[in-house]
Formats: structure tokens, sequence, C-alpha cells
């Protein structure tokens, strides 16, 4: 089987073993920062992996964001103050145990339903990539124009509050990315007279702008208030800092459910953890015998969110593996280094770069043991760190690690002020239901949906209308107005949207 | 200084579309069969104006209470810290590396609200391990500084 060649791979590389056990633990603490998300980390993290063989690079940032999804729920179960927006389902219940006394049996469950999920959602990657990209191989330019567009229409309008702010970010990144050279005559275009914009915007410093800067922006008048406040509680239960047996055979029905919805979320591009948390949350919560008692304290109501938020890591590469077309952040910045690395994304990467693929499907693997280690014998300890130190010490030197990520990218300190400027923008957009994610993911189609777009009418006689006559193209066609029209219908139907608190839909990942 | 610009974000967004669609409009449109380089940085661009036109008109007449920045937001987290990032990478460019680091994390420090001591110990030693870690370690390029070259001088 190709996954045992993919171990074989990644355990002949010790290099690569290595930097997934420190991913994952990077990711854990990371993700329990309140604010700072696996993305964020991420982005700030790429340039260090420039100098690492592509499997290593992409093994590290790939668990990084697996471990970081579970780290949130640390932060959300210890302090209330979710880590991610994912996050923010597992405080309900995740929270209540804390302040009963029992803070350990919640990190164990919040452990155990993330690892269950996080390995459903793998197992779902590694047999579906493979028979979805068999069939997008035989895709050529007029289908995956209509692929791009699909992912493009579909992610600006389900990401955020508004469907008008959600297209307005995604024209945004597109128009940005099209900055530099056209990609089929080759003339310098929209570099506004700046030679720094010869080649175009690099990905990294404007994600680090967008993302990291924003978040330390946002961060500075509340992080001078003071710490995390830890709260401390007793319980006379002498199972207080377990997960018992009983508990987990309750649980297992649960988290099977929940990492299905998760699964099957993660593979649609754009929606994310959060909707998958707060979907499997309600869902458990409605089919329960006593769901009067989800939201007091329950394991049930932290294993379902958890499960489902660890789920989404391993589908969500779906689209970015079989299509190329990212539908993630996390999927953005990854498809961003195998470009970097010179492998070429799209259903042909499972014949030209096959061991890669397999060894990074087995890096996860791997990663999700560690962390799921890490989580249930460490996680009331790194709570306990991040209460000890404050925030107003931490984020200076995030703030630093961003400044010089952001200028390794190309050793140029254009990209420093280029990530300042993204910074603010993205500032401006978190403030007011934009969607940076959306931007980002825009950024990244761009130049393929250009590309194919033209090479569309370069290659047919009958121009624009190439794209009608293919049934593949208009397929995707249809499915960008289904989801589009479902969204407005909804949208006008419930009057606002539901979201979760704190943090925007999708960018987490 | 407590007002809503709630509409600030897509007064941006209007501006950087109109900037970009009078670059556009002098790039070379092609023709029906062969697009040029023009045709869609130009169709983007209006697609921008127009999205950030009724996003605008949105925020203007239903703006949302409590959520939109506030010129004191603006002030006092925002603007001081996108400042500082410029700051930090001009100095770079004037001094190299080391201390523009130095200074910046120190400042940086200073902006969360941490007291004098605190931020200038923590942004000598933070300076300092940042220098040893990401120039030294890892042989990230220190820009030779155009004032004062710390570059040569630390080597």
């Amino acid at each position: 089987m190709d996954i045992l060649t993919g171990f074989s791979h990644l355990f002949a590389n010790p290099v690569a073993l290595g930097f997934v056990v420190l991913a994952a633990v990077i990711g854990v603490i990371v993700g329990a920062i309140p604010g700072l998300t696996a993305a964020a980390a991420i982005a700030m993290l790429v340039p260090v992996t420039y100098y690492l063989d592509p499997l290593t690079a992409l093994a590290f940032l790939y668990v990084i964001g697996k471990a970081g999804r579970f780290g949130g729920s640390i932060s959300a179960i210890l302090f209330n103050t979710p880590g991610t927006a994912a996050s923010a389902a597992t405080a309900l219940d995740g929270n209540a145990l804390t302040r009963a006394g029992k803070s350990g049996k919640a990190l164990k469950t919040a452990t155990v339903a993330s690892v269950i999920g996080d390995y459903t959602g793998d197992l779902l990657l590694i047999f579906a990539a493979v028979s979805i990209s068999s069939v997008t191989e035989t895709f050529g330019p007029p289908t995956y124009f209509a692929i791009y567009v699909m992912a493009l229409i579909v992610i600006s309008s389900v990401i955020g509050d508004s469907v008008v702010k959600g297209l307005l970010s995604t024209c945004a990144g597109i128009l940005v990315a099209l900055i530099g050279i056209d990609p089929i005559s080759g003339e310098p275009r929209l570099n506004f007279g700046l030679f720094e914009l010869s080649a175009g915007v690099d990905l990294i410093p404007l994600l680090i702008g967008m993302f990291v800067v924003s978040e330390v922006a946002l961060q500075v008048r509340d992080a001078r208030s003071g710490n995390i406040a830890a709260i401390v509680a007793q319980s006379s239960d002498p199972d207080a800092g377990r997960l018992t047996w009983p508990e987990f055979r309750r649980c297992v029905p649960v988290i099977l459910r929940s990492s299905g919805i998760g699964a099957v979320i993660g593979m649609l591009p754009g929606l994310g953890s959060a909707v998958a948390c707060f979907t499997a949350y309600g869902e458990e919560r409605r089919r329960a015998k006593e769901s009067g008692k989800w939201g007091t304290g329950i394991v049930e109501g932290v294993a379902a969110p958890e499960a489902a938020n660890n789920a989404v890591s391993g589908p969500s590469m779906i689209p970015m593996l079989a299509l190329g077309v990212p539908g993630s952040t996390i999927a953005a910045i990854l498809l961003g280094v195998f470009l970097i690395h010179g492998i070429p994304v799209g259903p042909q990467i499972f014949d030209t770069s096959r061991e890669l693929v397999y060894g990074l499907f087995a890096a996860g693997l791997v990663g999700i043991a560690v962390y799921g280690v890490i989580g249930y014998f460490f996680a009331p300890a790194i709570g306990r760190m991040l209460a000890a130190v404050p925030p107003r010490l931490i984020y200076p030197y995030i703030f630093l690690t961003a400044v010089i990520s952001a200028y390794s990218a190309r050793t140029n300190v254009f990209d420093v002020f280029l990530m300042c400027l993204a910074g603010a923008v993205g500032y401006l957009m978190r403030r007011h239901g934009f969607s940076p994610a959306a931007f980002i993911i825009a950024f990244v189609l761009a130049d393929g949906a250009e590309e194919s777009f033209r090479q569309s009418l370069l290659l047919s006689d009958s121009g624009a209308l190439v794209f009608l006559e293919r049934p593949s193209a208009l397929f995707f066609f249809a499915v960008a107005i289904f989801v589009t029209g479902l969204r407005l219908w909804s949208k006008a139907r419930t009057g606002r949207r539901v979201q979760a608190p704190g943090r925007e839909i999708g960018e987490h990942g | 200084m407590d007002r809503e610009i709630g509409w600030i974000a897509s007064a941006v967004f209007l501006c950087v579309g109109v900037a970009f669609l009078v670059a556009s409009l002098q790039i070379p449109a092609g023709t029906a069969m062969t697009l040029g380089p023009g045709v869609v940085p130009t169709a983007m661009s209006v697609a921008v104006i127009a999205l950030a036109g009724v996003a605008l008109v949105l925020d203007l007449r239903r703006p949302q209470p409590g959520r939109a920045v506030t010129l004191r937001d603006l002030l006092t987290g925002a603007v001081p810290l996108v400042l500082l990032v410029a700051a930090y990478a001009q100095t770079m460019v004037w001094v190299g590396y080391l201390p523009a680091t130095v200074l910046a994390a120190v400042a940086a420090f200073r902006l969360f609200g941490n007291p004098w001591s605190t931020s200038l110990l923590h942004g000598g030693i933070g300076g300092a391990a940042f220098y040893v870690i990401f120039i030294r370690a890892m042989g990230i390029y220190d820009p030779p500084g155009t004032l004062f070259d710390s570059s040569a001088w630390l080597m």
C-alpha cells in the first residue's frame, strides 16, 4: 500500500521525523495562545522551511496546523478564551467542567476526541484524494477555470457575515495577485512604477501582515490589561482529573458522528473548523436524550466539537491535492510551499510526487499521535505556563518574529513595508466583517484562474462559448450558482447569519 | 474620538479599486479573440469599485454598533503598531538588523504596556537572541546599513 511507502519515506528521513515532533509541540502551544491561530504560526514559519527538504518543510507546517487545531481547546477549557473560533464551541462545556474542578477530565476528553477525529479525517484524505484525482486528471483549461470560479465564489459567499464583503475580499485578493508579470505575454503590469513589484507581491509578507500583524494590532489594547485569568477550582470527585471508561464509551458514538460531520465539511472549500464544530455540537445536542444538560459541563459537549474540529484537517487538503484548489487558509499556505519547492500541485501530483504526498500523509498520522501524547499528559502544564506569562510579554516577541519572517522571504526590506501595509488592511478587514482568508485564497488562486481562462480562449475557436461546451465545466459553474443561491436564500430567510464569536469563520483553515 | 468610522474599510477598497483601474487602463487590452494583459485587471478593478461602493453604502446606512472601529481604536492600537513596523523597516535600512531590532523590540514592549525596565531588558535580550538565531544560525542576510553598517562591524 502506498501509505506504507509513505511511512518508510518518512522514517528514512530522521530530520523530517524530528520536525514532525517539533511541529506538534509548536502547534499545541501556538494554538493555545488566544488570538494566535495555526494559520498565523504557519505563515511566520514558512521562511524557516526554505532551508529544508520538501517533505520536512511540508510535514512541519502540516502538523503545526493539526496540532494548532487541538491547541485552541486548552485555552477554551481552562480560561474560557478560545485560542481559535472553532474552540468557542468547546468552551461551552469545557470551561463549565473547569469551573467544577474537572479541567483534567475536560482536557483528556478533548485530546481523545481530537485524535480520533483527526485520524478519521486523514483516512478519508488518504483514500478519497487519489480516487478524485483519477477523475480530475482528465480536465482541461475550461474545466479548471470553472473549478477556480466555483472555489472563489463558494469561498466568498460562505465566509463571513456578508456576501458582498466576501466577494469584495475575493476580488481584492485577485487584483493584488495580478501585480507583476502577465502570465501569457510576459509583459509587466500594475507595478505602479516600483521595481520591487515587478515580480509581483510575495505571498509570505502578505500572509503575515493579514493574519499576524493584524492580530497583534487587535491585541495591543487588550494585552495591556493583564494576564489571562486562570480558574482555580477543586472537586471532591476522585475521577475529576481523568476520563473514565464509562464516560469514554458514552463519547464514542458522539465522536464518530462528529468526526463524520467534520470530515464532510472539511472537504468543502471555505467552510472550515468553526462551521464543523458548531454543526456537530448542535446536532449532538439535538440528538441527546438530556439536551438540557449540554452547556452545563458534560464530556460529550467537549467531545463533539473537538472531534469535528480536527476531522476537518485532512479532508481540507482534498480540494488542493485533487483539483489544485485550496479550500482553506492553511491549504493555501501549503500550496504556496509546494510551489516554492518546485512541486506543481493538482491531480498529477500523485504521478509526479507520489512518495512525497504519501510521506506527508504519514507525517500527519505520526503528528496526530505526538500531539495526542502531549495533550493527554501535558495540557494542564501548558495551560499553567500560559497563565503565568502575560500576553503583553508574548505579543512583542510575535511581532519581532513576524518582521524577520517577512524579511527573510526574499531578504528584502520592501517586504516588511508590504507586510506593514497588509497588516493595516487586514486589521480594518477583520474589524468590519471582511475576510482575510477569502483574500488570501483568492490571491493564491488568481494566477491559475487567469491562465486557464486565457488558455481556454486561445485554444478554442468558439471564444467564451468554450466554457458552455464542456459538461464538466458547466457542472462546476452550476455548483457555484447553487451554493451562492442557497446562501443568499438562507440569509434572506433568517435575517442574519449566526456566527461563532470572536473570530471569522474559515480563518483558522 | 469614539465616533464609529465603520465605513473606512470599504472606502479603502474603493480607493484601491480606483487606483488599480487607472493603472489597468494603461495596459493593452488586446482583441476579442486574443485578450491582452489589461482585460482581467480592468474587469477586476471595476468589480472591486462596484462592490466597494455597495459595501460603503451598506456601512453608512446600517452601521454595526459596538463592532465598528473608532478613531480611538485606530490611534491607540493599530496606528502605533503599523508606524512601529514601518519605522523598524526603515531603521533596518539605515543601520542594519541588530540595532533596528533592539530599538523596535524596546518600543514594542512599551507599546504593550510593559514598564521601561522590562522593555529594556526584554528588548535587549530579545533583539540579541533574534540576531543570533536568525542572522547567525540560520544565515539570513543582514542588510548593510546605509548610515551605519552594523553588519560589517559585527562580523
